[in-house]
Parts: structure tokens; sequence; C-alpha cells
């Protein structure tokens, strides 16, 4: 089997519902003890990331993003694996305002597959901005 | 992992090593005898990377973020071509953005992993 298409898949819907502001749907990407660390600080499982955007929205409910996630590098081993991936972050505030590029670097995962073997998710996610 | 698979991520590695400034790491995504655009060998390839932008400029960050791969695999070689938005950013400065497309040709190795027998960059302008 291979797993390479499904982690793929997990990359790219965590940029898709991340934009889309789908917010329950994207943070059950993150295992139920998966680290989310940005900025220095870490968020903890589906309910600590859905926590911090749902803050994030309140806090700037007039900016849209357009997450942009390339040069992603896969090493799986059994049900585990680690991704070094880029992303560019594209932003608009007001929403009718042009787009522009704010922010660039790299994520840092570790993935795991789930035990009943239905998808794979994050176990850690750490931005490291460029 | 299949042979496209270990293709898109020799891709990934020559962005990631470069723009972490990994110098030597980011020519061994090169076969010994490899050609960047017009220079031949790990090692001319190497000396002009030393003399670029990203190891004369430490407030330069930069990410060359490369999508739209299109692999063709033929056996032990293969072809790819890649577009390419290149960011810039210096200090808090704003970000700004080139363009250009890869154009490349692989080889498999014996140990399994694909590297670069040639890569050539054309801006777009």
């Amino acid at each position: 089997m291979n797993d390479v298409p499904s982690v793929r898949k997990l990359l790219a819907l965590y940029c898709q519902l991340l934009d889309d502001r789908r917010y329950e749907e994207w943070s059950q990407l993150f295992a139920d003890d998966a680290i989310w660390s940005l900025g220095g600080h870490d968020h903890r499982g589906p309910a600590g990331t859905k926590a911090f955007m749902d803050q994030l929205l309140r806090d700037r409910p007039q900016r849209r993003t357009k997450h942009l996630n390339t040069n992603i590098l896969i090493e799986l081993d059994g049900s585990e694996g680690r991704v070094t991936s880029d992303y560019a972050m594209l932003a608009r505030e007001p929403e009718d305002a042009p787009w522009r590029p704010v922010a660039f670097g790299r994520y840092e995962d570790r993935v795991v597959r789930r035990a009943d073997g239905s998808r794979w998710q994050f176990a850690e996610r750490r931005l490291v901005q460029a | 992992m299949t042979d496209e698979d270990a293709i898109r991520n020799t891709i990934a590695r020559f962005c990631q090593h470069l723009d972490s400034r990994r110098f030597v790491e980011w020519t061994e995504t090169f076969t010994q005898d490899g050609t960047f655009n017009a220079l031949h060998g790990r090692a001319a390839i190497l000396k002009m990377i030393q003399g670029g932008e990203l190891a004369t400029k430490p407030d330069l960050r930069r990410q060359h973020a490369v999508t739209n791969s299109i692999i063709e695999v033929d056996g032990d070689t293969a072809t790819a071509t890649s577009d390419l938005a290149m960011y810039d950013r210096y200090g808090d400065g704003p970000v700004t953005v080139q363009t250009g497309r890869y154009y490349d040709r692989l080889a498999r190795q014996s140990n399994g992993e694909w590297l670069f027998t040639e890569r050539r960059l054309e801006w777009f302008g």
C-alpha cells in the first residue's frame, strides 16, 4: 500500500479547510494528543487547535488567507512519518483588498496513521517562520 | 514509494536545503558530474552558490516554492518540468516574488535515490 497520496491529502486539507474557515473539520486533522506549535506556543489536539482559530477569527474577522504548500518531502516508516514542506501565505484584509504575500516559512511535521488504518493525521506540526 | 514520489522528494530537497543555506547537501541533489545551467559538476555548482545572494546576504530570507511538476519516468531516467515562485524578504520588508520554470533530467542511483543529471532554470522576464 502506498501511503504517500494519503499524506499529501492531509497536507492539502490543512490548507483548504483552514482558508475556508471550516475549523471543526480542520481540527480533526490533528490526533487527539497532537501538538500544533506556532509563534512559540503549543496548542494541543483538535480542541486546542480549534480554540486558537476561533479566537483568531473573532480578532480579525475581515482577514482572508490562502495557504500555498509546496516542496513537500515525505519520509514514511510504517505507520509513522516525518514530513517537511514550505508554505507561503497570501492575505487580504479587509476582504475586498488585493491579495498580497505576507509570510512564508516551513512546516515540520510528524504524521501518524490512525490505528483503524482509515487515514493519516498530524501528531505534530511545527511552523518555522522564514 | 513510487519513482514519482522519490523524484518529488528530490525536487523538494533541492529547495529546502538551498533556502536553509545547507549548500553542500544542496549540491548532493545533483549527480557528481551533474549540470546546473552552464555549470558542470558539484564543485563548480558549490562555488557558484557560495558567492550568491543566500551566502552573502544574511538578512535575506528566501523560499523557492516549486509546484506544477510534470514527471515522466522512463526506466532509470526521468524528465521533469516545474514552475517556480521565489519569495524574498529582507528583514521586516515586503515580500517580493519572481517566477520561472525548471527543466530537469534525473537518474536513479544504486541506492534507489533519484538525482539531477541536468537542471536548467529559465526566469520569466
